[in-house]
This record gives C-alpha cells, structure tokens and sequence, in this order.
C-alpha cells in the first residue's frame, strides 16, 4: 500500500473500519512514519472536536413522548396499521367501512400532523392582531372582495374562514408572521364592529398540525358540532384548532372557547377567486 | 443511550417481529444520535425535530421491509434522515451545494494542513465550522465523527461510493481546519508549547 493510499484511510482506520489485513499494514506503517502518525492524530482531533460539540447538543425535553405519540397516531394508517383494518373490516362489513372512509376524509391529517406548541399562535395574535404591528398584507374595504385578495396575494393557496359574512366581524388586517419557523401561514385579523368588542386571529397553514401545549397534544373539546376542535388556552387566550379541506386552521382570541367554537360553527370557508391572478396589490 | 463509538456486535435478536412495539424497541434509543445530526444538519432546533419525527414516521411505515443486520437498525434510520434531510433540501431549494462531486473527486488530494490550534477552546468555533459545510460534507464528518461509522458503512447510508465518502470526509476536515486556523489567526492562537 502506497503512502498516499494509506494516509486516504487513516479516517477510516481510526473510526475501526477496513479489513484485519489492513489495518495490520496501517499500524506497521504508522509504526515507522512519524507524519502519518501526526496525520492520524489530526484525524483523532477532529473527530474529538466534533464529538464534544454533538454530545453539547441536548435532546429536547419531551421529544421521545412526542415521537411515541406520533408513533401511535401512525398505527392505524401504517403498513401494520392497514393490515389491520382489513382484518376487521372483513368481519364487521360495511358500516365499519364507512366510519373509516368517514374518519380518513374528514381528519385525514392526523397521522402526520406536525406538533405546534398552541402558545406560538397566541404570540403571534398578541404581537400582530392587538398590536397592529405587521399588516404586511393588502386589504380592500370593499366586502366580499378583501378575503379574495389576501388569499392570491399569500405565499401559499389556501381557503380562509371568513368571519365577516355575518357582519358583526370586519376584515381588519392581514400577514404572514409564522407562528412556527417550520410553517407558512397565513394571519387574518378580525374586529368586532362592536364597540369595545373583541378581536379574532385565524390562521391556515402550509400544513397539516396538530396543537400542542408543552409538548403534549391538545384533547378535542367535548362540544357537539360541524366541527371537531382541538382546545388550548394561553392566559387569557383561548386557541382552537380544526382540519378541513386538507388544511388545518388555527384561531385565537380573548373570548371563552364556548363561545368561540359557536361563533366558528357558522363561519365558512372563503370560496376561491376564480382561477383568476390579476396583479397583486401587496406592499 | 448507547454510547457513541461502541460497536453494535449483534441486533438481530427480535428482528423477526414487526410490531409496533418492536419498532419503538428497536429505532428509539437511537433518537439522541439522530437528533444530534439533524440539529446540526439543518441548524435549527425546530426544523431537527420535525425532521426526525419524519425520520420515525417514515421508518415505521418501511419497518416492514427493514432487513436487520448485524450492525443494528442505526445505519437504516440514519439513510432515512439523510433522504428526508436532502427531500426538504430539493423542496426550499435554499442550501448550498458541494462541488459537483464528479469535478471533486477528480481533484487531486491536497496535503492536509496541520492543526495549529486547541480543539478543547474551540467548540464554538468547530459549530460554525460545521454549519458552514455543504450539507453533503457535513452529514459525512458527522456520521463518521460520532457514530464510528466505516466508509462502507457511511457509502451505504448514502449511497455513494466510497471513493466519495472519502473524499467528502478530506474535503470536510480541510475546510473546517481552514476555518479554525482563520480563527487562530484572528486570535494570534497557536498550539501546545508554542502557544504565547
């Protein structure tokens, strides 16, 4: 073996690799040159440098329980999990079927939902629907229209619930500040016309999520509804969350959840803008 | 935890099972050393931890198809990460590229420069080091720094060959010792004895 043959496998010598052989002739080697043993030593340097940094790097608190949790939710659509199903599909006929063609179409998220702490939501309604600092998108007083106009100017296509149908909510400023670096979202602000009234966050995202609290999945709210919501409160903020048209959709607002999901009840999602992309007003 | 650098003799024991229960047996003590390349393979604690939930999903729903070996299901998970590591990569067409690595390898291997430096300093530095690596170049110093990884070993859980593996791996301490001798110089650092 040439020198320059043996110095390309010091690397691999010091992490135990190659052949018995090998490693024999390597060791003579280093035995009788004194630069491949500074060179292995650099080799071993390296490696020690690189070792301290990754072990510096902690492991999140909770993160194993929040793999298991996805691990479980996973069970009932994996390869095992499908297995399954046709098992007892075969015995308990169609009526199981249904309720499982039911289950996929309305949450068909939930096996692969992303994790996102229901605290960032509020952070941002906080920063950017009470303090008006990042109205970055374009809104039109003009009704019917302004939802339209948010939606084609967003990063990503995506339906909006819109509050303002019943009138008693007014279209009141629109961004896209993510409440999580790993999403795009889309943050539209409702105002109460009400005087002293309230200010409501909705939010859709790129993704399917699922809300958490300190790691943990947020439970559904035992209401009765179209909707099925999952609840989170942040001091006085209450968020809650639910899946439709492949999308989930988060709000937040300062208003107890009974009445939040009642007002969420009759809202609908905003209908498309028609295909149409004519130039966005954006600033 | 397994400790990093002991080898993995035999984890075949149970392979037969491919329950649900057998993955999380197998594939979770390994989340330390997943998270830790992830982390430093995306640079940001969120994105690692999306990452590897990824990386779990999705080798659960292949566990049917994992072939044990004898060095364990480790290698297996870590491919895993890595192709989910490069899917996003070709998603946000954000990150730097290595050299076309055909042009790379047929460079000729420049001689190593000499550390002058003491890495127990310079942990920080060696961070940085690290992030400024192309993606390509990192994931190979890592797998071969912290998991006692063999060029086969790290050529199968990429799959290059290894002639690349070892290539990268040269190009990557060059790089990361160019950037800590930058260092030393900026901090007049020298090593051992000679140190003023």
């Amino acid at each position: 073996m040439t020198t320059t043959g043996i110095r390309n496998k010091l690397a691999d010598y010091v992490a135990g690799g190659l052949e018995p052989a090998e490693r024999t002739a390597i060791a003579a080697a280093l035995a009788r040159d004194p630069a491949l043993r500074a060179e292995l030593e650099r080799w071993h340097a390296l490696r020690a440098a690189v070792q301290r940094v990754m072990t510096g790097t902690a492991v999140p608190v909770g993160l194993a329980d929040r793999i298991r949790a996805r691990l479980s939710g996973e069970r009932g659509t994996g390869v095992l999990g499908r297995r399954g199903w046709v098992l007892r599909l075969s015995y308990s006929g169609l009526a199981a079927a249904a309720v499982v063609v039911l289950t996929f179409l309305a949450w068909p998220q939930s096996a692969t939902a992303t994790l996102v702490e229901a605290a960032s939501f509020a952070e941002v309604f906080r920063r950017c629907a009470l303090g008006h600092c990042c109205h970055t998108l374009p809104i039109r007083p003009d009704g019917e229209s302004a939802l339209a106009e948010v939606r084609r100017c967003a990063s990503f296509d995506c339906p909006l619930p819109d509050l303002a149908v019943g009138g008693e909510y007014v279209l009141d400023g629109a961004c896209q500040c993510p409440p999580d670096r790993r999403l795009k979202a889309v943050h539209v602000v409702y105002r109460s016309r009400s005087p002293g009234g309230g200010v409501v966050s909705v939010f859709a995202v790129d993704r399917p999520i699922a809300l958490c609290a300190r790691g943990k999945q947020c439970a559904h709210c035992p209401c009765v509804g179209p909707r099925r919501y999952r609840e989170a409160a942040d001091g006085d903020v209450t968020i809650v969350s639910w899946d439709e048209a492949g999308r989930t959709f988060v709000v937040a607002a300062q208003m107890p959840r009974v009445e939040l999901t009642r007002l969420l009840d009759g809202v609908k999602l905003s209908e498309g803008y028609g295909g149409r992309a004519p130039a966005c007003g954006k600033r | 935890m397994e400790a990093a650098g002991v080898r993995r003799p035999d984890r075949m024991a149970g392979a037969d099972d491919r329950s649900n229960a057998a993955f999380e047996a197998l594939a979770l003590p390994h989340l330390e050393t997943l998270y830790r390349v992830a982390r430093r393979l995306t640079r940001s604690d969120h994105e690692a931890e999306d990452l590897v939930q990824e990386t779990y999903l999705k080798a659960l729903r292949a566990f049917g198809r994992y072939e044990a070996r004898a060095c364990g299901i480790r290698p297996w998970l870590l491919r895993i990460l890595n192709n989910a590591f490069l899917n996003r990569q070709a998603r946000d067409c954000t990150a730097p590229r290595a050299t076309e690595q055909q042009v790379l390898d047929q460079r000729p291997d420049e001689p190593l420069l000499p550390p002058e430096l003491d890495y127990e300093q310079l942990d920080g530095e060696v961070k940085g080091a690290l992030d400024a690596l192309s993606p390509e170049f990192r994931m190979v110093l890592l797998l071969w720094a912290t998991d006692e990884l063999s060029y086969q070993e790290i050529a199968e859980i990429l799959d290059v060959p290894i002639g690349t593996v070892m290539s990268r791996l040269h190009r990557a301490r060059q790089q990361v010792i160019g950037r800590l001798r930058e260092y030393a110089r900026e901090h007049r650092l020298r090593q051992g004895p000679a140190r003023e």
